[in-house]
């Protein structure tokens, strides 16, 4: 195995990794209010749930662009050498999602949360809270088209 | 009947001279405390005895009674009313009951070491000795007792027995001639002698015995009770009537309360929606003598109600839960109805998800008697399902490219869905282009229903320079993109119209301003907006993501479940990674594609022409619980 498939490996790896870590955390935060809330009124779980999952996008975002980067270097079959150059362009297109999905999760976690006890207090504003929330995702969003372009397009 | 009675509402609530409020608050109270009851029982009943539902119970209605059903005479108010009292009276027994369990178990505790102790606790002695029943610190045996007395006092005459010994305890029979009582005490003393906490006269294994006795005797009574309890389960039904009809009585009292009447005549005001009108004139003049007089009711107090056709009234739900049309609107549904169902296809993109949602959806409207609002849920998400279909046949994806991973490893030559798209192999830019025009599509629409909105309003300036010429400019740079990807005249064109229309946005916004300098100046900045659009435009390439990441993740699923092969061992792994990944995946982006397109109604959509603001017409109605009439939902779908 050549170096350039490692460093494409090593980038697959942080996409998933950093992006996941995000999204955990972000998922982690909202539905640990979210029990709280659901402890004085389980008839809201549905709405609940929508608010809980939105920071959890990034995770899919890393994972797809690792996905793409696996099946590129041929790790379901067929393991291909990779040039240095272009392993490391590999790497460098992951970084986007990596670190926006990382940041981006949390920053959105904690919209969610803030969401969430605006929901709790008064039902009706729960698009407002939806829709703020998802404003943190455009840069989210943008990480993810550019790191998966890059990759698609190499 | 569908009237508004509208309390506390400018409009209706001032009545004309010589009527006043009738005064009906006794009844009010009354059946409000009996809703409360039953509403009680019924909690109760549920939570003992839920009523067993099926999956199709999930998503029906409330069961439908008949109107003799439902409006009680006077005896079955009174039945249903004692059952749920005596079902709220046994479950206040119950509670009690086992409160006194747990108190006779700890008592019976604390006495079962003392079992087999012969005498009563509170046993002082015989003439000529005197007896200490207690424990002491520490585990001792007999022997080991008996040396540590005679260690601390050695004149004593100590009988001694062990009667038990239990964590750091010793529980301990003693006797000594009465003459050595203080000596006696005084050794105890030493070893921590403590007398027990019960001091009965009874026998430990009598008292034990008459504790197990009556705990028993609780518990047969919880039995009982729990029995009473079930027995009335049976009539569940007439509780959830009871409680239904007794709301619904207190909600005509509470609007019989907000009418005028003298003593002969009573005076009702409400608003209805004008296409109702022709049938409640009807209506209350075959029944009843009245006058009726009708005035167009004023803009900005009338309560909302929208109409919309088959296709888009399913999506007035989206439009309800942002704020409905207020007075300067005009209704958003059909525009974001047709939005919503294109894009949330694009998102889901899976003809196999798609045909799963269309499915459901149409089993749960045919077979499960939904709730009106249940109902119109469904409906909106089989349009979405069969758009959804749509999108899925372009991208060549069911169930993502399982037909093709499947035919590969199971029966050994490749079948592929033709797909006029593949976002996987190299047409990712152009959905991305298409994502972002199809929002330049919507955002124009979005434009052209601010200039609808302002010529309705009477501000023909406001139609034509804010929303026309922002039409044109934005046509104008889309003209010229066009024409520097595909066919270059079209640049020429495109400049020209947007430059033209950028200029009139410099001359027109700033029309409100005195100063000229000022103007200019605020109609230069008013272009600024064009940054606004931008980062609308990029939001729709969320279009294109979502729609990957259900592609993707169906692949990755797909690939996991063709592994195995042609092989025993294979099949298995077919059966149960391909429906648990594709349930994973199904509910991860279904709730994706739902926020997702909600979230470009609302934000990029609603913020070009919507105030909102409206209040709802709150139809004068059954709100019933459990039960819904029969005729009355008929009346309601109409």
């Amino acid at each position: 195995m050549s170096l350039g498939t490692v460093m494409a490996l090593f980038g697959a790896a942080i996409a998933t990794i950093f992006a996941g870590i995000g999204s955990a955390r972000g998922v982690g935060m909202a539905c640990e209010v979210g029990m709280g809330v659901l402890a004085e009124d389980s008839s809201k779980f549905g709405k609940m749930l929508v608010l809980e999952l939105l920071p959890g996008t990034q995770g899919l975002y890393g994972f797809i662009v690792s996905f793409i980067v696996l099946t590129k270097i041929g790790v379901f079959g067929g393991l291909q050498n990779i040039s240095t150059f272009n392993g490391w362009m590999i790497f460098a297109a992951c970084l986007p999602i990596a670190i926006g999905g990382l940041m981006s999760a949390i920053a959105q976690g904690k919209a969610a949360v803030a969401g969430i006890s605006l929901f709790a207090k008064d039902e009706s504003a729960f698009p407002k809270a939806l829709v703020s929330i998802t404003l943190v995702e455009i840069y989210a969003l943008l990480a993810f088209l550019i790191s998966f372009l890059t990759v698609i397009l190499l | 009947m569908d009237i508004d009675t509208a309390a506390g509402d400018e409009e209706t609530a001032a009545l004309p001279e010589g009527f006043s409020h009738g005064d009906i608050s006794q009844r009010l109270d009354a059946y409000i405390r009996n809703a409360d009851v039953a509403e009680q029982a019924l909690k109760i009943l549920n939570a003992r005895f839920p009523e067993k539902k099926g999956l199709a119970g999930l998503f029906s209605g409330p069961r439908a009674v008949t109107a003799e059903e439902f409006y009680l005479k006077r005896e079955q108010t009174q039945s249903a009313l004692a059952a749920a009292n005596d079902v709220i009276e046994c479950d206040r027994l119950i509670a009690e009951q086992k409160a006194e369990i747990a108190r006779l178990n700890l008592t019976r505790e604390q006495m079962l070491p003392w079992l087999p102790l012969d005498v009563p606790l509170s046993f002082a002695g015989t003439a000529k000795t005197r007896a200490f029943i207690g424990t002491i610190a520490g585990v001792y045996t007999l022997e080991a007792l008996l040396e540590k007395v005679a260690a601390i006092d050695p004149e004593l005459t100590l009988y001694a027995e062990i009667v038990n010994t239990g964590k750091d305890v010793t529980y301990l029979f003693a006797c000594c001639p009465a003459g050595m009582t203080g000596q006696a005490e005084n050794v105890l003393r030493q070893l921590g002698f403590a007398r027990p906490a019960q001091n009965t006269s009874k026998l430990p294994k009598d008292k034990i015995a008459s504790k197990e006795q009556r705990a028993e005797n609780y518990r047969k009574r919880i039995e009982d009770s729990l029995k009473t309890i079930e027995s009335i389960a049976e009539r569940r039904h007439e509780i959830e009537i009871l409680a239904d009809y007794c709301r619904t009585r207190a909600e005509g009292f509470k609007a019989i309360g907000e009418t005028g009447e003298t003593a002969h005549t009573a005076l009702i005001k409400g608003y209805v929606a004008a296409r109702d009108l022709p049938y409640l004139k009807k209506v209350l003049e075959s029944h009843f003598t009245v006058v009726i007089e009708v005035e167009d009711a004023n803009e900005e107090l009338a309560p909302v109600k929208l109409k919309n056709g088959f296709f888009s009234s399913p999506a007035e739900s989206l439009v309800e839960m942002y704020s409905l049309p207020g007075p300067t609107d005009i209704d958003p549904t059909p525009l974001t109805g047709f939005f919503y169902y294109l894009f949330f296809g694009m998102m889901f993109s899976d003809a196999g998800y798609g045909l799963l949602m269309v499915l459901a959806t149409t089993f749960v409207l045919a077979k499960c008697k939904p709730s009106p609002s249940m109902k119109r849920s469904m409906r909106l998400f089989r349009y979405c399902g069969i758009s959804t279909i749509i999108w899925g046949l372009i991208y060549g994806s069911f169930f993502g490219d399982s037909i093709a991973v499947i035919s590969e490893r199971f029966f050994g030559h490749r079948i592929a869905l033709p797909a006029l798209l593949d976002p996987m192999n190299g047409d990712a830019v152009f959905m991305l282009i298409l994502s972002i025009a199809l929002g330049f599509i919507e955002i124009i629409a979005g434009l052209c229903a601010k200039f609808v909105t302002c010529l309705k309003n009477g501000d023909k300036a406001g139609a034509f320079f804010d929303a026309g010429l922002w039409i044109t400019t934005l046509t104008g740079i889309a003209l010229l993109a066009a024409g520097l990807a595909l066919y270059a005249p079209l640049t020429t064109i495109g400049a020209v119209i947007a430059i033209a229309s950028a200029v009139g946005l410099v001359l027109t916004q700033g029309r409100d301003k005195k100063n000229p300098i000022m103007r200019l100046f605020s109609g230069i900045a008013s272009l600024y907006d064009v940054t606004g659009y931008v980062s609308d435009l990029l939001s729709f390439s969320r279009l294109m993501a979502l729609g990957l990441t259900t592609s993707a993740m169906s692949a990755v699923f797909n690939m996991l479940a063709g592994m195995g092969g042609r092989t025993v061992g294979g099949f298995i792994m077919l059966l149960i990674i391909f429906p648990v990944g594709h349930a994973i995946n199904f509910g991860l982006n279904v709730l994706g594609a739902y926020v997702h397109t909600l979230r470009l109604q609302y934000v990029e959509l609603f913020s070009k022409f919507y105030e909102g603001g409206g209040r709802k017409f709150k139809t004068f109605s059954l709100k019933s619980k459990y039960v819904g009439l029969s005729d009355d939902n008929i009346k309601e779908e109409k």
